[in-house]
């Protein structure tokens, strides 16, 4: 087994949709893309479409455990909407390479402008939705220093953030227009909410 | 074995052996951080996922120093990808090493996987074929990494593999022996990945077990998975289940093991919970008489 060939092979199987469907409708092109002798092409196509499907899947549910844990304040607010809506995300966008690339992919997520959150009975969308922005600002602010970033919330984003930290209901504030400024300097980071 | 190749293995069992006994601890979670530190006797080494600091920021450097004032820490990698045919990610391994070095670990663990191919990153762990070539690009690459670390101890874990390429020449615990043999790496057994695997192709963890070089293994890794698609996956979403502690006092019984984590990443329960899984941990190390 020429090894090299054959790990190319299984990582672009494992994170390209469209090399999945070359390899399952034209095995041959398959083949040579990668350079797979005969029976390099026999061995990964003897793992399974299901097996390598499954292996797909338990890629996204990782990421989505990484948002989770870079977005616990969401996670801890509604994480059954926070998983199903990146779940959606990371169907259809790659993870990237590099440094802080579970990072990226959320702040990805996060200004996505048709990020719908699909909630259960009762839960509150925008604020939700405001709420994923205030952490994903944290992220970014974490990721540059110097850094100084403003924004405006509709909600008493602050406030809400403090309440979920704290176990107390986080979804009945009022709308009041908040202004959010993030400071990265010197190693430390503030936050400052006009509102 | 060659002499040259001989020698080492007794210098590399001589090293085990001397490794500090950590006991119990759990795979560091900053969800958990006030608890961690209130708890801190209970808690006898913490492992750290590499790349949640390799990458810090000033905060994250402080967060950091902070948990090696008050804990042992073991570096647990993702991505140095110690399989890849292309060969160690050199940038990556540098950070790597300056946390290995910063945290003044006594070891750090890696996986028998490759997470890299080319310039395709996959995200998680791969299965390697069970090949000379296999064994020898694990090998090679495990010395480009000690070039650099060192000569801080280093455990390689096995996974629970999603699937498994044909063309083995040997089985996994075959493979394992003989990059022991090779290289006088130590092996972190992960339980519950040797009990998916069995479950998935067939097999018998305690046979597994049996098949392994004993003096290497100096950690375990203990989780829980569930059944996710018709197959058992290593979640470490779950409670660790009566089956998966069964086979950790098995392993207890047979290795000399040092350290023992808990690894829990999703759906994290309080920390009471967690708590009570590394004492049931610490007490089976403690019967089986691996803390002496």
């Amino acid at each position: 087994m020429a090894l090299a060939e054959v790990q190319r092979a299984l990582a672009t199987l494992a994170t390209n949709e469209v090399t999945r469907d070359r390899l399952r409708d034209e095995p041959e092109a398959f083949a040579r893309d990668f350079a797979l002798a005969p029976e390099e092409l026999a061995q990964v196509r003897a793992i399974g479409e299901s097996r390598v499907l499954a292996y797909v899947d338990s890629l996204q549910r990782k990421r989505v455990a990484e948002a989770v844990r870079l977005l616990p304040l969401c996670a801890r607010a509604d994480g059954p909407a926070l998983r199903r809506a990146f779940a959606r995300h990371a169907r259809r966008v790659p993870l990237g390479a590099g440094k802080a690339r579970y990072v990226r992919d959320v702040l990805t997520f996060a200004r996505h402008a048709d990020v719908t959150l699909s909630l259960s009975k009762g839960s509150a969308t925008p604020a939700l939705r405001e709420l994923l922005d205030y952490e994903a600002g944290w992220l970014r602010a974490n990721s540059a220093t110097p850094f100084v970033r403003l924004r405006a919330f509709a909600f008493p984003v602050h406030r809400m953030a403090r309440a979920v930290a704290r176990g107390e209901p986080w979804n009945g504030f009022e709308r009041r227009r908040t202004v959010v400024i993030w400071l990265a300097a010197g190693g430390r980071r503030f936050s400052l909410a006009l509102g | 074995m060659a002499g040259a190749e001989a020698a080492a293995a007794v210098v590399a069992a001589a090293e085990r052996r001397a490794l500090p006994v950590l006991g119990a601890g759990y795979s560091y979670r900053r969800a958990y951080r006030p608890e961690t530190y209130a708890h801190r006797a209970r808690i006898g080494m913490l492992e750290i996922v590499a790349e949640h600091f390799m990458y810090g920021d000033a905060e994250t450097d402080r967060e950091l120093d902070l948990l090696a004032e008050h804990f042992t820490l073991v570096p647990h990698g993702l991505d140095l990808s110690l399989g890849s045919a292309d060969g160690i990610d050199e940038a990556y391994l540098e950070r790597f090493a300056a946390l290995v070095e910063r945290v003044r670990a006594p070891w750090w663990s890696e996986h028998v996987a490759f997470t890299r191919a080319g310039d395709v990153r996959i995200g998680h762990l791969a299965p390697l074929p069970f090949t000379d070539e296999a064994l020898d690009a694990v090998a090679r690459n495990l010395e480009t990494v000690r070039r650099r670390i060192g000569d801080v101890p280093c455990a390689l874990e096995n996974i629970a593999a999603p699937f498994v390429l044909p063309g083995a020449t040997m089985s996994e615990a075959e493979f394992l022996t003989r990059l022991v043999e090779r290289t006088g790496c130590g092996l972190l057994l992960d339980v519950e990945n040797a009990l998916a695997n069995a479950v998935n192709f067939g097999g018998d963890a305690e046979a597994f077990f049996d098949a392994l070089p004993a003096a290497a293994v100096v950690q375990l890794h203990v989780a829980g998975g569930e059944w996710i698609g018709g197959s058992y996956v290593d979640s470490h979403a779950r409670a660790v289940s009566d089956g998966v502690w069964k086979l950790v006092e098995s392993a207890c019984r047979r290795f000399p093991v040092k350290a023992i984590v808990v690894e829990r990443d999703e759906r994290l329960p309080p920390f009471t919970d967690l708590l009570a899984e590394i004492e049931r941990a610490r007490a089976i190390g403690e019967a089986t008489d691996r803390w002496r």
